[in-house]
């Protein structure tokens, strides 16, 4: 998708931020995961649902930020300043 | 014509400003609005950029702020610490006071002795008028002349005056007007000469009435007593009871024995409400009524040697010389509370508390539903996973906003990202743990069935139990059933089987 309002320099910090982002989120959620496996490990089949739903999230999260990285989603719309 | 055409120039000119602020005006929201089709996002991200679009998002990411502050004090969506749950104390009293007779019970016994004495004056009353029918009459026709002659008032000798003496202060009565004595006068002229012609029943009223007038008076002159207002009653009038002073002080010092008797009691009803112990509050109630106090302090006795000595060990609440009561004794309690002996065994549901007060049974409750730490944690997961969203999408919109103003505006995209990203984790393990939950506790369905069958159950039917596990184990459960299919083919294979259970009875 293009952008009318960003240049490629502003889509490429864009991309970058969000893709960053989109990775911290990932460490974050991957954090509160452990949290809640530590918390809940005694609860027979919670752990397992939190680590198989908690870390294909976090995997898609991640993914996901690959793809803000590399430009798939956002593009620019205007030329670069000459 | 040339100013003609200089006023054309002038509007013209005046129409094209009017316009250009107009479309300032307009910009001030919606900035290079749309216009066209493909130019929708180059026009919402103008808006966002305008200054209501800047303020939006501010106040958003305020409100988030806000709601993540009462998240993190618990106050949002859930109690606040420290606040209590409703208690459901009996709204009955837990003390029972047992039956008691008039001789056993001071203040039963008061009020017997007031009824007992009532009643006798009563009598005694009603005896004199019935010796003297006509009394009142002659009253009336003697109260121009001799206004405290007649007996059925009063006695004189009971308050040791002189028929002088009364007559003087009905005079001073007269005198001052308090009486009416004109208005008696001439009403009993009238009374008078009613009476001698015929002797009527309206006549005889109006006498009665004059009657009590004056036994009112007298009463005043006598003792200075307020007398008692009594509207008589046509039937009784001839046989109203007519006190005198001295009944009128033995009346005021059993009232005031019973106002007395009344305070005490409620002073002891209020120390027994306020004693911890069962058997305590029991004993204070039992005192009210009999008009005695918990005994069983023991007196300690000043040491040997001392001045002012002779105190020792007692009953009671009685001091002696020198010594001082240490406590109530051993079962009594304290007003404060405090159990001023030990406490051996409360009450079956109270316990004893570290000072050795029995307390009740803590009516917090015990939750047993063994899901419910979860569920709530579950709860509160989503909640933070909608604030961090929140949040996300605020700092991501700012973060748009300022990408192309100021160099940190990709760190704001980042972390609004950042939170959006693991918002959407946390719902995420939130489903994942309510699943959990409703897998593990899955019974909900069999209880809403056998709910649902408790109607049949009234009615006399009955089913197999063990029929009834097995349904389940062959039918499933509800909360696994995905789709409407699967769900009928539930319920025609729950409702197939239970018929079943039912005939293998």
């Amino acid at each position: 998708m293009r952008f009318r309002a960003l240049d490629p320099a502003q889509c490429r910090r864009v991309n970058v931020a969000l893709a960053c982002g989109l990775w911290g989120g990932a460490v974050l959620a991957s954090a509160l995961l452990a949290g809640f496996v530590n918390d809940f490990g005694h609860v027979p089949g919670l752990t397992y649902r939190l680590i198989s739903r908690g870390g294909s999230c976090i995997l898609a999260m991640a993914a996901v930020g690959a793809m803000f990285f590399a430009g798939f989603f956002i593009k620019p719309g205007k030329e670069d300043k000459p | 014509m040339g100013d003609l055409d200089s006023n054309q120039d002038l509007r013209v000119k005046n129409s094209g400003l009017e316009e250009k602020k107009e479309r300032k005006r307009g910009g001030a929201l919606l900035s290079g609005a749309p216009a066209a089709p493909g130019k929708a996002l180059g026009g919402f991200s103008s808006f966002l950029t305008s200054k209501a679009g800047v303020l939006l998002m501010v106040l958003g990411v305020g409100g988030a702020g806000v709601l993540a502050h009462f998240i993190q004090d618990g106050t949002l969506g859930g109690k606040a610490a420290g606040v209590e749950g409703p208690k459901f104390f009996p709204m009955e009293p837990s003390v029972r006071v047992r039956k008691r007779d008039p001789v056993g019970s001071r203040s039963l016994n008061y009020a017997w002795q007031g009824a007992a004495a009532d009643q006798d004056k009563g009598n005694a009353a009603a005896s004199g008028s019935a010796q003297s029918p006509t009394a009142a009459q002659d009253a009336v026709q003697g109260s121009e002349a001799e206004p405290a002659t007649d007996a059925a008032v009063a006695d004189p000798k009971d308050v040791g005056l002189s028929s002088a003496d009364i007559i003087q202060n009905a005079e001073q009565l007269k005198a001052q007007g308090l009486a009416g004595n004109q208005r008696l006068g001439g009403q009993s002229a009238g009374g008078s000469g009613g009476s001698s012609s015929a002797a009527s029943e309206s006549a005889q009223d109006r006498a009665a009435q004059k009657a009590l007038d004056a036994n009112a008076l007298l009463a005043v002159a006598l003792g200075g007593a307020k007398p008692a207002s009594r509207r008589p009653t046509a039937a009784g009038r001839s046989r109203l009871p007519v006190m005198s002073a001295q009944s009128l002080r033995r009346k005021a010092l059993n009232a005031k024995r019973a106002y007395d008797q009344l305070k005490f009691a409620k002073d002891l009803s209020l120390q027994g409400a306020g004693a911890g112990a069962h058997e305590t509050q029991a004993q204070y109630a039992a005192n009210a009524f009999d008009q005695s106090q918990t005994g069983g302090g023991v007196l300690q006795g000043p040491e040997a040697g001392k001045p002012g000595g002779g105190g020792g060990a007692g009953t009671g609440g009685g001091g002696g010389g020198g010594g001082a009561i240490s406590s109530l004794g051993t079962g009594a309690s304290a007003i404060d509370g405090q159990a001023s002996g030990t406490i051996t065994q409360c009450p079956e549901p109270w316990t004893p508390d570290e000072t050795g007060v029995c307390v009740p049974p803590g009516l917090d409750g015990t939750n047993v539903t063994p899901y419910q730490e979860e569920l709530e944690n579950a709860q509160k997961l989503l909640k933070l996973a909608l604030i961090l969203a929140i949040i996300g999408i605020a700092l991501i919109l700012l973060g748009i906003k300022l990408i192309a103003v100021m160099p940190w505006g990709p760190i704001l995209l980042g972390i609004g990202a950042a939170m959006l990203g693991a918002a959407i984790a946390m719902a995420l393990m939130a489903k994942s743990m309510t699943d959990s939950i409703s897998e593990k506790y899955g019974q909900m369905g069999q209880k809403q069935i056998i709910d649902s069958d408790a109607a049949g159950a009234m009615a006399g039917i009955k089913f197999n139990q063990a029929c009834m596990d097995s349904l389940y184990k062959q039918c499933g459960y509800r909360e696994r059933m995905k789709g409407s299919q699967e769900l009928a083919n539930y319920v025609r294979c729950i409702r197939t089987r239970k018929e079943l259970c039912r005939r293998w009875r």
